[in-house]
C-alpha cells in the first residue's frame, strides 16, 4: 500500500473553445475510496485520462503516488488498476491468453490471483472474449485490472450496463475487497446510491469545476433539506450556501450547505423549521440542478418590521 | 422516405464531396497537362478516365460499403434506427440505394467533365508532335461510354456483395479485408479472361461476367476496354447481372441490422466451420514486454498474411488449371510453380494495403484503444512492433514464397518458361513496403480504415498522374522495373542503371519518413489531425 495517494492541483483542459476542466484540485489520501460524481460531460473521464497520462493537461499538476503521469505515464500505469466504462478487450483472445499477454507488463502480476478471480467470476478460460456476455466482460476487466495488486485503482463507471443485481454484487465484491486491501480507489459513477455505500469521500464535478468535495459522512451532515414557513422568511435570512428552493404552498423546502451554521441562525431568529437528512443522490442533484429562484424576494425593511 | 434519404445523405455526403473534389482536380490536372503529354490529348484523357474509373470502382465501393453496412453499428445508432416505426428492410433499401447513387453519380460527372475537355481540345489533335493513330470524336465518345459502363458496373459489383457480407461481418475492418479479397478475385478474373491462346468454358466466362460485369468490356483478348463483340450475349450477361444484383439488394434489406445468434445455437451447427482457440491451451511462454508485444502482433499479422497467401495459392492453382498453355494442361504443378511467384508479387501490391490497414484500424477503435493505451504499453513501442512485425510477416510470407519458388526458375532458365527475373525481387519488396507504409500512414492519421485504403492508393494515383509526362517516365518505379526486366532478358541486369538507385533509394527514404510520420500520428490517444485542427482553431 502506498502512502501518497492521488493529488490534482489546478488542473485545466480545453478542447478548442470548450473548456472541459477548470482549476480542478483534489487530494485523495492513500487508502481512501473516493467517488468522483458528475453528469455526462462534466469532465470525469477527461480527469481520469489525464491521471493515466493518456492525454496532456493544458495546465496544472497531477501526481499518483508521487509520480507525474505527464512525465512517466508507464510507471503510473504499472501501479494502477484501471477499468473503463464500456471497455473492450481483444475479442480474438481468450481470458487465459489475455492474462498471459498482460502479465509481462506488470512486475507485480500475480497469475494465481488472476486465475482465482476468473474462477470466482466463473469466466471460461478458453472462450474468445468476443463471445463473452457483457457481465462476463466487465468481470474479466476487473480481474485483469486487479491481478497485479495495484496500490491505485481507477474505476470509470465500470458497472454501467450491468443489471441491478450484478451491479450490487460488483460493488459489494469489488470495492469492499479493495477497501480491505488498502488500495486507493478513485471511483467515477452515475449510480449514486451504490457509491454512497462504499465511498469514504466524494467530489462533485459540474461543468468542469469541483463544486463540492469532502468526506461522505461530513457531506451528509453539512448538506440538509430544511422545511420553512414562507411567512417567516426575509431576504436577510437567505442562507449563504443555498442550493435549492422548492415552494409547497406556504412552506419552502430548501437545501443548504453548511447546514449547522444556518440552523443556528434560524434558532437565533426564532424561525420554526424542520430538518430532513438527504441521500447522496439528492445532495448531488441539489448541486448540479438546484434552483434558487423561488426564494421569496421581500424587501429587507418590510421584513425587519415584521420580525420586530 | 424523404427523411431516410436525408439521413443517408447526411451520413455519407463527405465521401461524396471528397470524390467530386478529386474528380474535378484530376480533370483540371489533365487539362493543364495537355501541352506536356506524350499521347494525343483525347487519348490521354480517355486513358485517364478509364484508369481512374477502374480505381474508383474498387476503392470507393469498398469505402462506401464499409459505411453502408457497418457505419451505424460502429456509431452505435443501429439499435435506435431499427426501433423507429419504419420497416428495417425499407430503411436498409434506402440506405443501400443512396450509397449506390452517391457512388455512381461522380462517375457520370467525371465522364461528363472529360467529354467537355475532349470537345474543347479536339482541334489540338493536329498540333500534337507525336501523333499516334488519332481517333475520331465519336470513337473517343464511344470509349468514354465504355469506361463509364465499366466504372458503373464495377462499382455495383464491388459495392453490393460487400454490403451483404457486411451484415454478417459487422465491422468496417472486416469489410475492408473482404474488399481486398474481392479485388484479388476480380484481378484473377481479368487475368483469366485476358489469357492469350486460352479457350474458356462458357460457364466459366458467364460466371465471371455476372460476378464482375465490367469484364464484359474487358475481354476479347484485346488490351484495354472494348465494346463486346457478341452483343446479344453481352445483353444476356447484363440481364443476369441485374437479377444477381437485385438479389444482393434484397439480401441486404433482409439481413441488415440482424442480431448475432446466441453462441449455443452457433455451436449446435456442427457443419459451420469454426476454428477452436487451440493456441489458448498451448500456453506459449511469454517473457517480458517485448515478447508480449511480439506475440500479440504475430497473432494479429500472421493470420492476415497467411490468409492472403492461401488466397494467392488458390488463385494461382486455379489459373494454372484453366490458363495452362496449350499442350501443358497435364502439368498442373509445374504450371502452378511457374506462375506463383509473379502472381504473388503482383497480388501483394493489393494485399499490402489490406494488411497495413487491418492491423492498425482495430487498435484505434475507441474502446479497444482505451484498453491497451491504459496499460503500461508504450504507444511508440506498440506502433513500431506492429509496423515491423506486419511488414516482416508480409515480406517473409509473400515475397519470401515468391523468392523461394522463383529462385529455381530464374537460376535455371532452360527449365520451365517463366517471366520471373531478379528485377522482380529488386523492385517489388520495396513497392510492397511502400504501399504497406502508406496504408499505415493513412489509417494512423485518420483512425479510419477508409483513410488507409485511400492513402495506399496514392502510389497508384501518383504513378497514373505522372504517366503521360515523357520527362517523368524514366523515374516511374514501374517503368524502371520494366526496363530492368527488359535488360535482364538481354542478359544485362545492372541495378545502377535506369535511375534504380535514385528512385528506389528514394522509396526507401520515403518509407522511413512515412513510417516515422505515421508513428507520430498514431501515438496520442487523440488523433494528430484533431490536435492540429484545434491548434489552428485557437489561432
Amino acid at each position: 500500500m502506498s502512502d501518497q495517494g492521488i493529488s490534482i492541483q489546478h488542473l485545466a483542459k480545453s478542447y478548442g473553445a470548450n473548456q472541459v476542466l477548470r482549476d480542478v484540485s483534489l487530494e485523495i489520501p492513500a487508502g481512501q475510496t473516493f467517488a468522483l460524481l458528475g453528469r455526462n460531460g462534466a469532465g470525469k473521464t477527461t480527469t481520469i485520462r489525464i491521471l493515466l497520462g493518456l492525454i496532456p493537461a493544458d495546465s496544472g499538476r497531477v501526481t499518483l503516488d508521487g509520480l507525474d503521469p505527464a512525465q512517466d505515464a508507464l510507471a503510473v500505469r504499472r501501479r494502477t488498476g484501471y477499468l473503463a466504462e464500456d471497455q473492450t478487450m481483444y475479442p480474438w483472445m481468450t481470458a487465459s491468453e489475455l492474462c498471459r499477454f498482460l502479465a509481462p507488463f506488470y512486475p507485480t502480476w500475480d497469475m494465481a490471483w488472476a486465475h482465482d478471480y476468473l474462477a470466482r467470476f466463473e469466466i471460461p478460460l478458453h472462450t474468445r472474449i468476443g463471445r463473452l456476455s457483457k457481465g462476463q466482460s466487465v468481470k474479466l476487466g476487473v480481474a485483469v485490472a486487479l491481478a497485479h495488486r495495484p496500490p491505485l485503482v481507477i474505476l470509470d463507471d465500470p458497472a454501467m450496463g450491468l443489471d441491478p443485481i450484478a451491479r450490487k454484487e460488483f460493488n459489494r465484491d469489488l470495492v469492499e475487497h479493495l477497501q480491505t486491501s488498502g488500495s486507493t480507489v478513485l471511483y467515477s459513477s452515475h449510480l449514486l446510491d451504490e457509491v454512497e455505500a462504499v465511498a469514504d469521500a466524494v467530489a462533485i464535478l459540474d461543468q468542469g469545476t469541483i463544486v463540492r468535495h469532502g468526506a461522505t459522512e461530513s457531506l451528509r451532515d453539512e448538506v440538509k433539506q430544511i422545511l420553512l414557513p414562507v411567512s417567516g422568511l426575509t431576504a436577510r435570512t437567505r442562507p449563504a450556501q443555498l442550493l435549492d428552493v422548492r415552494r409547497h404552498g406556504d412552506r419552502l423546502a430548501i437545501i443548504v450547505d453548511e447546514a449547522p451554521t444556518y440552523l443556528r441562525r434560524l434558532l437565533e431568529e426564532g424561525i420554526e423549521h424542520e430538518v430532513v437528512d438527504l441521500r447522496l443522490d439528492e445532495i448531488f442533484e441539489a448541486y448540479v440542478i438546484g434552483r434558487t429562484d423561488d426564494w421569496p424576494d421581500m424587501p429587507v425593511t418590510e421584513t425587519v418590521a415584521t420580525v420586530n | 422516405m424523404i427523411q431516410l434519404i436525408w439521413k443517408a445523405w447526411r451520413e455519407q455526403w463527405q465521401g461524396f464531396a471528397a470524390i467530386l473534389v478529386i474528380a474535378t482536380l484530376v480533370i483540371l490536372w489533365a487539362w493543364i497537362s495537355i501541352p506536356y503529354h506524350i499521347l494525343v490529348p483525347n487519348q490521354m484523357i480517355v486513358e485517364l478516365v478509364m484508369g481512374m474509373t477502374l480505381f474508383y470502382s474498387i476503392v470507393a465501393s469498398i469505402a462506401f460499403a464499409m459505411g453502408t453496412a457497418c457505419g451505424e453499428r460502429e456509431m452505435g445508432s443501429l439499435w435506435y434506427t431499427v426501433s423507429l416505426p419504419v420497416s428495417t428492410r425499407y430503411f436498409a433499401a434506402v440506405r443501400l440505394l443512396m450509397g449506390l447513387a452517391m457512388l455512381l453519380l461522380p462517375i457520370s460527372l467525371f465522364v461528363l467533365y472529360a467529354l467537355v475537355v475532349v470537345s474543347i481540345n479536339w482541334s489540338s489533335v493536329t498540333m500534337d508532335p507525336f501523333p499516334q493513330e488519332p481517333e475520331t470524336l465519336s470513337e473517343v465518345q464511344m470509349r468514354l461510354g465504355v469506361a463509364t459502363m465499366i466504372g458503373m458496373l464495377g462499382t455495383s459489383a464491388f459495392y453490393l456483395p460487400l454490403c451483404v457480407i457486411g451484415c454478417w461481418l459487422r465491422t468496417k475492418a472486416k469489410v475492408l479485408f473482404m474488399g481486398a479479397v474481392l479485388t484479388l478475385l476480380f484481378l484473377f478474373s481479368i487475368f483469366i479472361l485476358n489469357g492469350v491462346g486460352v479457350t474458356h468454358h462458357w460457364l466459366q466466362t458467364g460466371l465471371l461476367n455476372v460476378l464482375f460485369p465490367q469484364s464484359i468490356f474487358m475481354n476479347d483478348q484485346m488490351p484495354g476496354p472494348q465494346l463486346p463483340s457478341n452483343t446479344p450475349m453481352a445483353i444476356l450477361y447484363l440481364a443476369v447481372t441485374l437479377a444477381w444484383q437485385l438479389t444482393l439488394g434484397f439480401l441486404f434489406a433482409k439481413f441488415y441490422g440482424r442480431e448475432p445468434e446466441p453462441m449455443a445455437e452457433v455451436r449446435s451447427r456442427w457443419w459451420l466451420l469454426s476454428v477452436p482457440p487451440v493456441l489458448s491451451k498451448l500456453a506459449v511462454p511469454i517473457r517480458g514486454p517485448r515478447s508480449a508485444m511480439l506475440w500479440l502482433e504475430l497473432r494479429q499479422a500472421g493470420p492476415l498474411v497467411l490468409f492472403g497467401m492461401t488466397l494467392v495459392l488458390m488463385l494461382a492453382g486455379l489459373m494454372a488449371m484453366v490458363n495452362a498453355p496449350a499442350g501443358q494442361e497435364s502439368r498442373w504443378f509445374g504450371n502452378l510453380q511457374s506462375r506463383l511467384p509473379e502472381i504473388t508479387l503482383f497480388f501483394a501490391m493489393v494485399w499490402a494495403a489490406a494488411v497495413g490497414t487491418s492491423l492498425y484500424v482495430a487498435d484505434f477503435n475507441r474502446q479497444l484503444g482505451g484498453f491497451w493505451r491504459s496499460r503500461p504499453i508504450s504507444p511508440q513501442g506498440w506502433f513500431w512492433c506492429k509496423y515491423v512485425v506486419g511488414l516482416a510477416a508480409m515480406l517473409l510470407v509473400m515475397d519470401g514464397t515468391a523468392l523461394v519458388v522463383g529462385w529455381s526458375l530464374i537460376s535455371d532458365p532452360s527449365g520451365r518458361p517463366t517471366e520471373m527475373r531478379w528485377a522482380h525481387f529488386a523492385c517489388f519488396p520495396l513497392l510492397h513496403a511502400l504501399i504497406y507504409t502508406l496504408a499505415v500512414l493513412g489509417v494512423s492519421g485518420t483512425r479510419r480504415a477508409s483513410g488507409g485504403i485511400l492513402c495506399s492508393f496514392l502510389f497508384w494515383v501518383v504513378t497514373l498522374a505522372a504517366s503521360p509526362f515523357l520527362a517523368l517516365r524514366p523515374y516511374s518505379p514501374l517503368y524502371i522495373f520494366s526496363e530492368l526486366v527488359t535488360a535482364e532478358r538481354q542478359g544485362q541486369l545492372d541495378l545502377v542503371q535506369h535511375h534504380y538507385p535514385l528512385v528506389y533509394g528514394g522509396i526507401v527514404l520515403a518509407i522511413m519518413l512515412l513510417a516515422f510520420g505515421a508513428s507520430r500520428f498514431a501515438a496520442p490517444l487523440e488523433p494528430g489531425w484533431t490536435r492540429l485542427w484545434l491548434k489552428m482553431a485557437r489561432g
